[in-house]
């Protein structure tokens, strides 16, 4: 038990930190440390299962909170941060980015407080039936999420000036734009998924050079190139003025869009936020932050959770695949061990939310924004080649060229998931190796 | 409706046929995905191809350093005046006021019917949410009206706020009885939510994928239609033997948030429901109790919460407490 | 002063003759002059559209020109988790078959190399594919076998086979 919380708070400790570099993923992390317990393995020293589901846990639910950090102060997104740039970057640039970061980390522990208090004991009752009804659904769930993230991209220009075809292609330049981007992401999802350049040796990881390019790069980018600067940050010494409707409000669409994220494969974070907003219809900047902290939350904790819960045992989410491979769950012990450092976890995540915010504040105050996304941008050259190698950074900076695309033309950074989910929505439904085919690449 | 639920809408109607959920449990994702796409394909035709095309006789620019609505108002009560005289619709296009990434100008354009004028207004600035910005605006509001030359008959609401992203167009159309009526974004609506030109894109839809991808296409056209005429502006049902929107039965707004959310989440039990009865091995689950769990309970739920929170809200407001 | 005009500074972002917000945009919509930016984000958006294709198509040729690397199974470390492999030994027993409905839905057998096994799995078109060819290899046969690992928990090695031509049935004496 003592070992078990500990090595929670280790992790927690670790990935908090962590998180607060730009760019750095959860994922990222947790492969080089799956790495070394296969190392640590192969030459018997296997680690107890009492310390690794903890530690794994507490990397997960570290990151899911604290993350926020960057994303609001930093403007460093992950895939599932895909919204807060905006709503956190007006925080930001109105000199509130602590303000922004701590309501969206509330939005983040009001998800938790859901998911251990409501979801955890109510899951091994309901998600098996559901899971047992959905099974053989999935791949039409998530051919309509497709559609849909497609379809609802309306075309922002093209309003002024007479009718016709002028008018036209000018408002379906971000839309056409936007399609490009989801059919050149889903091509090198295709190439990375059958004939991936990636050695062998890292291919557990394959598909995290198109990741950090698709998304990461970018943002990192931009930010080192542009001349925008985030002025001075405040702390304010009182509330941050979050009422319980806005939380509540922005909780209920958080859990709801990364509950679905969770419990259906391949459709991450981003999109269920999409979603969940799109039915909650949220307007409000600070209930789309605290949305977005929910659902960033939810998303990561309970994709690794499915994994616990009795009778359904889902690997959703890179941290339950990775996991998998050194730990298989099999009892209600298991699953309680696993709620009560999520639990655990969260209480020492939030704690240091405030602290943490403060520090990359007072660095930010002491470098400038462009030092520190150049220092990332570093940080993440050298991670995805110390993993991946030199055909990693060759898929990243293909990646990068195509994340570009939306950026520069005004269109969704969502379409780059296509990376995922064309490929995965055909070998879903059994056409993943016909279009392969096709393509000349089995 | 929002789009999300148009298209939750269209898969739930899809789910109602027992031979779509064999199909989808068999790996064939297709006659979900027409639900889908043909319950959002209405709003998809007017939004991303129909108002491009649509020519407007006059187009209103307003300038954002020198804010002037005199010159709307003038150019709206022209347009109006000029359909009555002629006895011929004239089209007129109000630009939005963009003042930066995340910053629009929004005005009001009221139709004052009783007073035979049209009025705007200059509101607050917003943000793309719609969201009024702090600290801007004027206080008494910028604004000016224009005298009408004929009374008005009102084809939607009295005023319509112009904000965010694309600017309406107004069609003031010269009635029978003399008067005029200005149809609100008269591209919308009109062709494309039509059950005849509905059923002709289901027939296409057959012929290509084959009977039941008809009727799935069929019945997710006609639910969007049906729950657009929930709202005010209605739909041209039986385009092109009927020439205007037959107004809608004006029980909610197509942007409120309690509506869409409940459309959406009654379309996913309604899948789930017509997916459960399909699935074997599942533990026993009658409709009753999936709808007082799912609906009921939340519904009661939420209702407490509203409840209590007005009064909270109610006393912390009282003065003296 | 206005409130709007207030806002209204001559950057990159507004027109540097009217002065008004245009954004993104290459030409202005209220005066049609070219914006301040228009050049560089020419070419930032050409850049990126050209190395984007450009590098896809690259990869993309690179990619399907590769070999697939034949792999010992002993050598099968979970790292490889979603690689694309070659493995060549010996079924040690009789496939598996299930069937729903009367069809062939699932079809996997062991192989087995220097007393290392490994599982190939088919799922329903592949399976069904093998069992219309006759192809499927019965135990003893020697096979060179391209597929996806998966690794699981406990280090369960399976090879995921995404079509059927990817599994050949050598002779005892072709392998060696």
């Amino acid at each position: 038990m003592i070992a078990a919380a500990v090595a929670t708070v280790l992790g927690t400790a670790l990935s908090s930190v962590l998180s607060c570099l730009p760019g750095l993923h959860v994922y990222n992390v947790m492969s080089l440390l799956v790495m070394g317990a296969h190392a640590l393995r192969a030459q018997g020293h296997a680690l107890p299962a009492e310390v690794v589901v903890p530690f794994a846990i507490g990397l997960t639910v570290g990151y899911a909170l604290l993350s926020n950090i960057p994303s609001v102060l930093l403007a460093a997104p992950d895939e599932s941060a895909l919204f807060t740039v905006l709503p956190g970057q007006k925080f930001l640039m109105a000199g509130r980015g602590y303000e922004g970061t701590l309501i969206t980390a509330a939005g983040g522990l009001a998800g938790l407080c859901a998911l251990v208090l409501i979801v955890g004991p109510l899951a091994p009752r309901l998600l098996p039936a559901a899971g047992m009804v959905f099974r053989p659904h999935t791949h039409w769930i998530l051919w309509c999420v497709i559609c849909f993230m497609l379809m609802s991209e309306w075309p922002k220009g093209g309003t002024r000036g007479q009718a016709g075809l002028r008018r036209f292609s000018d408002g379906w330049k971000t839309t056409g734009m936007g399609l490009l981007t989801f059919a050149l992401s889903g091509l090198l999802g295709f190439l990375l998924f059958y004939r991936s350049p990636i050695p062998i040796e890292a291919a557990f990881q394959n598909i995290m050079p198109a990741f950090v390019g698709l998304f990461t790069l970018p943002w990192l980018l931009l930010n080192v190139v542009s001349r925008v600067e985030a002025p001075p940050q405040c702390v304010p010494a009182g509330s941050i003025g979050l009422d319980a409707m806005t939380l509540l409000r922005g909780t209920f669409a958080g859990c709801l869009g990364g509950g679905f994220a969770a419990f259906f494969p391949v459709i991450t974070g981003g999109v269920g936020g999409l979603l969940a907003g799109h039915a909650t219809a949220t307007r409000d900047d600070r209930v789309f932050l605290v949305s977005q902290g929910a659902s960033k939350l939810v998303y990561y904790v309970a994709g690794l959770l499915l994994l616990f819960v009795p009778g359904l045992g889902l690997t959703r989410g890179g941290a339950a695949s990775m996991l998998k491979g050194l730990f298989v769950p099999r009892t209600v012990y298991d699953y309680l061990l696993a709620l009560a450092s999520v639990a655990l976890a969260g209480a020492t995540a939030f704690l240091l939310v405030g602290p943490l915010t403060r520090a990359v504040i007072g660095l930010m105050r002491r470098y400038t924004y462009r030092r520190m996304s150049a220092a990332a941008l570093l940080a993440v050259l050298a991670l995805v080649f110390g993993v991946t190698g030199c055909m990693g950074l060759a898929v990243m900076a293909v990646a990068g060229a195509i994340g570009m695309i939306p950026v520069l033309y005004g269109s969704r950074r969502m379409n780059c998931l296509g990376v995922i989910l064309l490929p995965m929505a055909c070998n879903m439904s059994g056409a993943g190796p016909t279009v392969a085919r096709w393509l000349g690449l089995l | 409706m929002k789009g999300i639920s148009h298209f939750a809408i269209g898969a739930a109607a899809a789910s109602c046929f027992p031979d779509a959920v064999e199909a989808g449990a068999a790996g064939n994702p297709l006659y979900f995905i027409l639900g889908g796409v043909f319950g959002l394909l209405p709003d998809t035709l007017d939004f991303k191809f129909t108002r491009f095309f649509f020519k407007h006789d006059i187009e209103v620019s307003p300038d954002p350093n020198r804010p002037d609505p005199r010159a709307i108002a003038g150019a709206v009560a022209h347009a109006v005046n000029r359909a009555f005289e002629t006895r011929r619709p004239l089209s007129i296009k109000l630009d939005t006021v963009r003042l930066g990434a995340d910053r629009w100008q929004r005005y009001e354009v009221i139709f004052d019917v009783l007073r035979r004028r049209v009025v705007v207004r200059y509101g607050p600035q917003v943000d793309t949410g719609g969201t009024p910005i702090t600290g801007t605006g004027t206080r008494p509001p910028l604004e000016a009206a224009a005298p009408l030359a004929c009374d008005v008959r009102l084809d939607y609401l009295a005023v319509t706020q112009v904000d965010i992203f694309d600017g309406p167009v107004f069609r003031m159309t010269p009635l029978e009885d003399g008067t005029v009526a200005p149809e609100f974004i008269p591209w919308h609506r009109a062709w494309s939510h039509s059950f005849t030109i509905g059923l002709l894109c289901a027939g296409v839809c057959g012929v290509i994928f084959g009977p039941l991808a008809a009727m799935v296409a069929a019945a997710a056209l006609a639910g969007h239609i049906l729950t657009d005429q929930l709202g005010h502006m209605g739909c041209n049902l039986f385009y092109p033997f009927s020439k205007k929107r037959t107004q809608g039965s004006r029980l909610m707004h197509a942007g409120q948030s309690w509506p869409n959310f409940a459309a959406v989440w009654i379309s996913c039990l309604v899948i789930f429901w017509n997916l459960y009865r399909r699935t074997a091995g599942v533990p026993p689950l009658s409709p009753i109790r999936l709808a007082a769990f799912a609906l009921g309970l939340p519904a009661l739920l939420l209702n407490l919460a509203r409840r209590l929170w007005s009064k909270v809200t109610r006393i912390s407001t009282t003065p003296g407490l | 002063m206005s409130p709007a005009t207030a806002t209204v500074k001559p950057r990159g972002d507004f027109c540097p003759v009217c002065e008004r917000f245009i954004g993104p945009a290459a030409v202005c919509p209220y005066c049609d002059e070219e914006s301040a930016r228009s050049g560089m984000l020419k070419v930032m958006r050409r850049a990126a559209l050209i190395l984007g294709l450009a590098g896809l198509a690259l990869l993309y040729v690179a990619a399907s020109h590769s070999t697939i690397p034949v792999m010992p199974i002993e050598n099968i470390t979970p790292m490889m988790n979603f690689a694309h492999v070659r493995v060549v030994g010996e079924v040690a027993r009789r496939p598996f078959i299930s069937r729903k409905r009367g069809e062939v839905d699932y079809l996997s057998f062991l192989v087995t190399d220097r007393g290392n096994e490994l599982r190939v799995t088919a799922n329903r078109d592949v399976a069904r594919t093998l069992v219309e060819r006759k192809a499927v290899p019965e135990k003893g046969a020697w096979v060179d076998v391209a597929g996806t690992l998966n690794i699981s928990g406990g280090g369960r090695k399976k090879l995921r086979l995404y079509t059927a031509d990817m599994l050949t049935i050598k002779g005892r004496e072709e392998s060696e």
